[in-house]
């Protein structure tokens, strides 16, 4: 049986074929780009009338093309004591992620390290308080606000939005820990570490991820949450949500201002939302969808 | 785990959360059945007698009441049905790559971090304002009537504006569902002959149904509770043509000061809310390890 | 004194028994390797050995002293994992001198450790890198690093080589070898592959079910397998085991065959011959030319086909009718149970 053997010479060949244009690949480009910027534009044109004057504003059909101006962000502050609103927005979110970050991860630590056959069913539980609805605790969380001195103070904010948060903040925690791949503590544990030694050494510096991005999932819910900020707060403790919300009534000659206060009132959010829209996908869906 | 590891600590560890957990579910739910079955006007404090289920009677016979309900369903209906097909188009829209897709895929989640209140007013100024509005540009454009948004369509108006919110969450999900699809799989279906749309039926879909059912799921858990968008433009009018029954336990509790119809309202679409969650926390439990 | 002592050895999980009462003694500077079928309690054995989980029964005594009940951390034992379990946050240096730093040692003698261990393993240009930035045989090498730092009483290594190229594997095989002849270290090594068991060990444990089946050095296992789960799990190709009745032609050849009792033959007993030679005649159905040597698999009517060993290049075809002729002495004898009713004669020494 003769056998034959080639020999590759790795001499290219002198002409290229040309890839045919793709069309549909193309299409469905500028579609997808057709398609965001409609659904983007409200807030594209929320940002334009920001930095408009108010004049510019109002004008009918829309001025597309004017040159930008600050005047509004300087004058939402004198207007509406928006300093205190944002204070207060700033206080409760950063307020909530602490003390929900505290309560939280030692009991994600706990579930994800010693785990028992319970785990699985407090882990449940704790996600199942998350879904009930708001305004099914709303008389009596008032009646308590009001008979503890809690209504309208940031404190008793801070508290809700710990607690309407926690069940999201724990599950995250726990699949973050969970995901760290337990031979490394055992690892730690044959070089000599105590417990003490192998949270400090190991598992604190490969948590940390989990953490921070759990945080700022809390961060972003606690800022945009809305309800209790309406029902709970009048004057003092109201943060931006309710603000905006008190200009439900056009007042005529502010848009070029509400629009900047909202700008302003929503951008960090937005920011952050950007850099934690996997831990949202996974908070929000309690894992359901990987 | 060691046998030294002690028994305690776990406990100790988990002993926050979970109590305040379960003070957070417990306290109020207590509370609420108690004020469902006494008389309790918040502003007339004292006269608490007990008056059985006078107050679920009072709330289900509230001329509002049907009213809420139906325009809850209608809510819950129309958003869940244009964010997912919606969001499975765009989804299947972006999964292949094209120039700046990243940055589409950034901006086309924006809407769901724009707080509530914000995104309310954007739509009642900005876009539906029958005469500033751009949608009244549009229409003066054409030679045509402005639409007044609110007045004329305020359940609509609210529909769209949640739906704009929710929009981009669904198209997350679906894209992070459709990039787990396994390729091979596609491969080998293009090997045998499938065409885009036969792809679809019998890959694309099955694949995402789990994400569609949780998406579903999710937002029939959290569009229950809708209530700043309401809040901040129609107040529940005209009359009651945007009213849900979250408003509406909300307008019993806060406007008539009426707590305990509120909190019979409340029990109500809590019952509600649990039945849905047990399916979600079924589904939810089989994906845990 | 035996170095490490295990005694009655028990595990449970849940209701399972998992070891079901080990007795093993080992002496210092032995390299013991575990070898089993999946789910035979190798790793677990290992685990128990190094203190990851609890001993259920028995004791556990290394050089003179009672650690049956000691944590890990006291146990001055080091394991190489099979996922390497580096510590991603550390570079490569950190990682090595990890242990070291836990027990506050002083850093130059750390220093010079560290030193002396990568260059051992050729790592010192990688010290500063993160296990990221790391080939999977230059992590599996940093793994051993680790592990040599620290001058441990025994080494421990759970399957290292799973996770490499075949290429590498055997590479890694030779290293680790060499290091063992220079380190003089005391280790124990599980695996599931028998060849990494034949090759680098002193002795080989082979573990069934829990249960220790036979202790020996290679050799002795493969000329004198216990029973004959030993004998088909030792030697590749697989020994060839033929029930009796199967055969009958062997029992003249074969006179103290039990009834219902099996007959081991290693491939390399058994020699091929022209149509009409030897003992048993069947057909050629497959033919391995594996050019330093030739695997035959004959059809001889039996359930399995006889595989035949030869270092001559193949001298039959597919098809073609053959003999098969056995060495009666050095055939393995085993009754129906699987225990060694005559063992070979022809052992080699």
């Amino acid at each position: 049986m003769a056998s034959q053997t080639t020999i590759a010479t790795g001499a290219a060949s002198t002409t290229r074929r040309r890839a045919p244009f793709d069309w549909v690949a193309a299409a469905r480009g500028v579609a997808a780009w057709v398609v965001t910027l409609l659904i983007v534009f409200p807030i594209i044109f929320l940002v334009m009338t920001a930095f408009k004057t108010e004049q510019q504003a109002i004008e009918v059909p829309t001025l597309w093309f004017f040159a930008p101006t600050l005047e509004n962000f300087a004058e939402v502050q004198e207007r509406s004591n928006y300093l205190l609103y944002a204070k207060n927005s700033i206080i409760t979110s950063i307020g909530s992620t602490l003390l929900g970050l505290a309560i939280a991860a030692p009991a994600a630590y706990s579930m994800a390290f010693f785990r028992t056959k319970r785990t699985r069913d407090i882990l449940m539980w704790m996600l199942s308080t998350k879904m009930m609805p708001a305004v099914g605790a709303l008389v009596p969380i008032y009646a308590l606000a009001q008979r503890s001195g809690l209504l309208d103070t940031t404190l008793g904010l801070t508290i809700i939005f710990t607690l309407s948060n926690l069940p999201i903040m724990v599950w995250m925690l726990y699949s973050h820990f969970k995901d760290i791949p337990h031979e490394i503590l055992e690892a730690a544990r044959m070089d000599g570490a105590t417990v003490g030694m192998e949270f400090r050494y190991v598992l604190l510096p490969l948590g940390m991820g989990g953490l921070a991005s759990t945080g700022l999932l809390c961060l972003v819910l606690s800022w945009n949450e809305a309800f209790w900020s309406l029902n709970l707060t009048a004057a003092n403790a109201g943060t931006l949500a309710a603000l905006i919300a008190q200009y439900s009534s056009p007042e005529g000659l502010f848009w070029a201002k509400l629009s900047a206060a909202s700008l302003l009132a929503i951008a960090p959010i937005v920011v952050f939302g950007w850099f934690s829209q996997k831990q949202l996908v996974q908070g929000l869906t309690f894992g359901a969808v990987k | 785990m060691q046998r030294t590891a002690p028994r305690t600590l776990p406990r100790l560890l988990m002993a926050p959360a979970v109590t305040t957990l379960f003070l957070w579910m417990i306290v109020p739910l207590v509370m609420t059945i108690y004020f469902s079955l006494i008389r309790y006007n918040l502003m007339q404090p004292g006269a608490n007698e007990f008056i059985g289920l006078a107050n679920f009677e009072f709330f289900v016979t509230d001329p509002s009441f049907t009213a809420s309900v139906i325009n809850t369903l209608e809510l819950l209906g129309s958003v869940i049905a244009i964010t997912v097909v919606g969001g499975v188009a765009l989804a299947l829209l972006v999964n292949d790559p094209f120039p700046g897709r990243g940055i589409v895929r950034m901006l086309l989640i924006s809407p769901f971090f724009v707080m509530p209140t914000v995104n309310a007013l954007m739509w009642k100024h900005m876009m539906m304002n029958p005469i500033y509005g751009v949608f009244a540009q549009i229409a003066q454009f054409f030679g045509a009537q402005p639409i007044d948004f609110m007045a004329d369509w305020p359940l609509s108006s609210i529909i769209i504006m949640v739906a704009w919110q929710w929009l981009p969450f669904a198209c997350l999900i679906f894209i992070t569902a459709l990039a787990s699809m396994n390729r091979e799989q596609l491969e080998a279906a293009r090997m045998d002959g499938a065409g885009y749309l036969q792809q679809l039926r019998f890959m694309y879909l099955p694949h995402m149904a789990r994400s569609i059912a949780v998406v579903i799921m999710i937002e029939l858990i959290f569009l229950l509770s809708v209530f700043a968008e309401i809040f901040t433009t129609t107040g529940g009018g005209p009359g009651d043509a945007s009213t849900n029954v979250a408003f509406l336990i909300f307008k019993e509790a806060l406007l008539n000061f009426d707590a305990g119809v509120a909190s019979a309202g409340a029990l109500f679409a809590v019952v509600l809310a649990n039945i849905v969650a047990a399916f979600l926390i079924r589904m939810i439990g089989k994906n845990l390890d | 004194m035996p170095f490490l002592q295990l005694k009655s050895v028990e595990k449970f999980f849940g209701t399972n028994r998992a070891i079901k009462g080990v007795d093993l003694t080992i002496e210092k500077r032995e390299f013991i390797v575990f070898v089993g079928p999946s789910g035979c309690g190798k790793s677990t054995l290992l685990r128990l050995i190094a203190g990851l989980e609890t001993i259920d029964g028995g004791s556990l005594v290394l050089d003179g002293r009672d650690i049956t009940d000691l944590p890990s951390s006291k146990r001055d034992l080091a394991m190489v994992f099979q996922s390497y379990a580096l510590y991603p946050h550390m570079s490569v240096a950190d990682n090595m001198s990890f242990a070291l730093r836990l027990a506050k040692a002083d850093p130059k003698v750390i220093e010079e450790k560290v030193q002396r261990a990568a260059k051992i393993l050729n790592l010192t240009q990688y010290l500063a890198r993160t296990p990221r930035e790391l080939s999977g045989g230059q992590r599996q090498r940093v793994a051993i690093g680790r592990a040599i730092v620290r001058s441990p009483k025994v080494f421990l290594f759970d399957e290292p080589l799973s996770n490499l190229d075949a290429a590498l594997r055997g590479q890694t095989r030779v290293e680790i070898a060499k290091l063992h002849r220079d380190l003089g270290a005391t280790t124990i090594y599980v695996t599931h592959d028998q060849v990494e068991a034949m090759t680098l060990a002193d002795r080989v444990v082979v573990l069934r079910d829990g249960l220790i089946e036979q202790v020996g050095t290679p050799l002795e296992l493969y000329d004198k397998p216990a029973n004959q789960f030993v004998a088909q799990f030792i030697g590749t190709p697989q020994m060839n085991v033929v029930a009796a009745a199967e055969l009958p032609q062997l029992q003249t050849a074969l006179r103290d065959v039990p009834s219902g009792g099996f007959v081991g033959l290693r491939p390399e007993s058994i020699v091929v011959k022209p149509a009409g030679g030897g003992q048993v005649q069947g057909t050629v159905e497959l033919v391995e030319a594996l050019g330093a040597e030739t695997l035959i698999y004959v059809n001889t009517g039996a359930k399995l086909p006889l595989i035949a060993r030869q270092s001559a290049r193949p001298s039959v075809r597919v098809g073609d009718k053959v003999g098969v002729e056995i060495d009666a002495s050095s055939a393995h004898l085993f009754d129906a149970q699987g225990r060694v009713a005559r063992q070979s004669a022809a052992a080699a020494h």
